[in-house]
């Protein structure tokens, strides 16, 4: 076996990230499946979010890339080897659990290295890459403590240390951050991403929270009912949601979704429009005000739209427009059509006439 | 504030009566009466001092009771605790007929210990028990195991430990169902094999639960005596004599209450002394979450 504690301690970088790829993967367990039919991709030295609601499979999926799950279909790729039924530990990967799993009866030293311990890493060797990961999480003052003794965000850095000591390539971490309060989410955010990059891991992250997802993401992997919605960049899956689901999921407030003909467009599909990308103008499709809510920089206008619900986002200076009649404008280029039906995205940058004939052919088939 | 002390009485009564009459005032009056006489037809109780505690120190039947007791309770409390352990590591995991297994360990508990000494006494019947039977399968003559001063005390002790061992597997059980699964998954990750994780994992986060039935193992060595009564009567030659049975023989067939109850002050003292120490030495290692 592949034994990282033998790999030269400095620097703490793994030589080469490996990628891993997943193809076909699939997991059904005695009532239902979890995961059906997943292939892509998570390249190598960057951070993958597997992003989407509670139940969509992609905590079950984050396990069979550990092996704690077998897959009841397809297989699991790293470094060029099907990773078959390897053991968890023999995978060379690194996990930061939900909860933490830090063990309650040793010390933050002992929970940081005890996976060293187990594997047989000379003392000698040991401590000094314990004080080289202490100082990178601020954990120095720390390190005789027990977890109890740790606030939350401390118990996350043990955890993170505990992952980044083994210096295995690839780290794995189901919502790391969901225990934390929101302003300690956002640091560790920060340094999660700064982390990640400074040693070069390949990361897997779930998370059912599109923020973290877009903020830290280099790809997100969109999952829903056991499948892949979409994947993509962050930026790619801002502005070219596959699907209305993909639309509704990332973005806050997510993109607004009307049928077309209350925006005096041709009929039958959806307009799908982000807050951020109409505006208040002279003419246009009619909308009433419904409530607003003040951001500080920015101005939420929810809007009624002939009878939809939609929200839109303005510089709180701009103020409200005055007046019973109001109308609302947008860019043309920001528009996204999706099939009313299946919700699937319309050919990108469709123009009316396109949804039209795509409409017409769905009518056909 | 008056009413409210008195409320608090009155809330206190009940308990306090029922442990006043049947616990703190039996104790203090058998420490009394371990410094006076037994009362013997026309010559009633006096005070003697010291003089039973002499007498007992004097006495070859209570050293032989006590050492009887104390290899007893060696015998008794690891076994049934290690073999509590191995039967809860058994029925945790995913075996098959898991609920039957859970039964099958725990019935012995449920059964009177009376009953489980006649089981026993079959298991051990010269010649056509269980034992000489399957002996016999293997050309071994018979032996009379519980009326052989050399394996009497470990006849009655092996009674016990099948008694006790599936209730403290319970305890075990229970202790073992509240490790979160995650860590045991964090402690596989890196590698660390199953005899690792049981080390120093598992065995660990039962300590408390291990603390407990240590010490109600330890009480049990010395109170639980039932089957010895329909075994051995404490025979052969007082070779299953312990200091509870002896201790029941002195006040109540010999009726020497007052050598009894300073037989049972000994015991008292010896049994705190004891769950002091295991409370205090093994707290110190025990982790509570």
């Amino acid at each position: 076996m592949r034994d990282v504690a033998q790999t030269p301690s400095h620097p703490p970088i793994p030589s080469a990230a490996p990628g891993i790829s997943l193809r076909g993967l699939g997991k059904s367990f005695a009532t239902h499946a979890a995961v059906r039919e997943v292939s892509f991709e998570i390249p190598a030295g960057a951070l993958t979010v597997l992003l989407g609601p509670s139940g969509c499979g992609k905590s079950t999926l984050l396990r069979l890339i550990a092996g704690f799950e077998a897959p009841t279909a397809g297989e699991i790729v790293m470094a060029g080897r099907s990773l078959g039924d390897l053991p968890p530990a023999q995978r060379d990967i690194a996990m930061v659990f939900q909860s933490y799993a830090l063990f309650p009866h040793l010390t933050v030293a002992e929970n940081i290295t005890f996976g060293l311990s187990v594997r047989g890493t000379a003392k000698a060797e040991m401590a000094p890459r314990l004080a080289r990961v202490a100082q990178m999480m601020g954990l120095e003052t720390l390190l005789d403590r027990k977890p109890a003794q740790l606030s939350g965000g401390q118990q996350q850095r043990v955890a993170l240390a505990r992952a980044v000591i083994s210096e295995r390539p690839v780290c794995l971490m189901d919502e790391p951050l969901s225990n934390l309060d929101a302003k300690l989410r956002a640091e560790m955010r920060v340094e999660i991403r700064a982390l990640q990059k400074r040693l070069g891991l390949t990361m897997v992250y779930v998370t059912h929270d599109q923020v973290e997802a877009m903020t830290m993401a280099d790809r997100i992997v969109l999952m829903n009912a056991g499948r892949v919605e979409q994947e993509g960049t962050p930026q790619e899956i801002y502005a070219h949601p596959a699907s209305t689901f993909a639309a509704r999921f990332i973005g806050s407030p997510p993109m607004n979704l009307i049928p077309t003909d209350r925006l005096g467009l041709p009929g039958g599909a959806m307009a799908g429009l982000r807050p951020e990308d109409i505006h208040f103008a002279a003419a246009g499709a009619k909308v009433t005000v419904k409530s607003a809510e003040y951001l500080g920089a920015d101005l939420l206008v929810t809007l009624d739209v002939s009878g939809s619900e939609a929200v839109l986002r303005q510089p709180a200076r701009a103020g409200l427009p005055a007046g019973p009649d109001l109308f609302i404008g947008w860019a043309p280029e920001a528009l996204r059509l999706f099939d009313a039906a299946t919700g699937l995205a319309l050919a990108p940058g469709a123009t009316r006439f396109q949804a039209n004939e795509a409409q017409a052919n769905e009518g056909r088939a | 504030m008056r009413r409210e002390t008195i409320h608090a009485w009155l809330m206190l009564l009940p308990a306090l009566v029922v442990l006043a009459t049947f616990m703190h005032v039996p104790a203090v009056e058998t420490i009394i009466a371990s410094f006076w006489s037994t009362a013997r037809g026309a010559r009633p109780s006096h005070f003697v001092g010291l003089k039973n505690y002499e007498r007992m120190i004097a006495d070859p039947v209570f050293w032989q009771a006590m050492r009887n007791n104390l290899v007893y309770a060696l015998v008794t409390v690891p076994l049934s605790m290690g073999l509590a352990l191995v039967m809860a590591l058994l029925v945790q995991g995913r075996v098959a007929g898991r609920a039957f297994l859970r039964m099958a360990f725990f019935t012995p508990t449920v059964l009177p210990l009376i009953a489980v000494a006649n089981i026993w006494i079959f298991f051990y019947t010269p010649g056509f028990g269980l034992i000489d039977q399957i002996r016999g399968l293997f050309g071994l003559h018979a032996q009379n195991l519980l009326g052989t001063g050399s394996t009497a005390l470990y006849a009655v002790a092996a009674v016990a430990v099948w008694k006790e061992a599936g209730f403290f597997m319970i305890f075990y059980l229970a202790a073992l169902q509240t490790i979160p699964t995650t860590l045991i998954e964090a402690a596989r990750l890196e590698g660390a094999s199953r005899w690792q994780i049981f080390r120093r994992i598992t065995l660990p986060m039962i300590m408390p639960t291990t603390l407990f039935i240590s010490v109600n193992a330890v009480i049990d060595a010395v109170r639980l005596v039932d089957h010895i009564f329909q075994m051995t009567q404490g025979g052969p030659d007082n070779a299953t004599n312990i200091l509870f049975f002896y201790i029941y023989r002195v006040g109540f067939q010999f009726w020497d209450t007052a050598y009894a109850a300073t037989l049972t002050v000994v015991m008292i003292v010896i049994l705190s002394l004891l769950a002091l120490g295991q409370v205090v030495l093994i707290d110190r290692r025990v982790h509570y979450k």
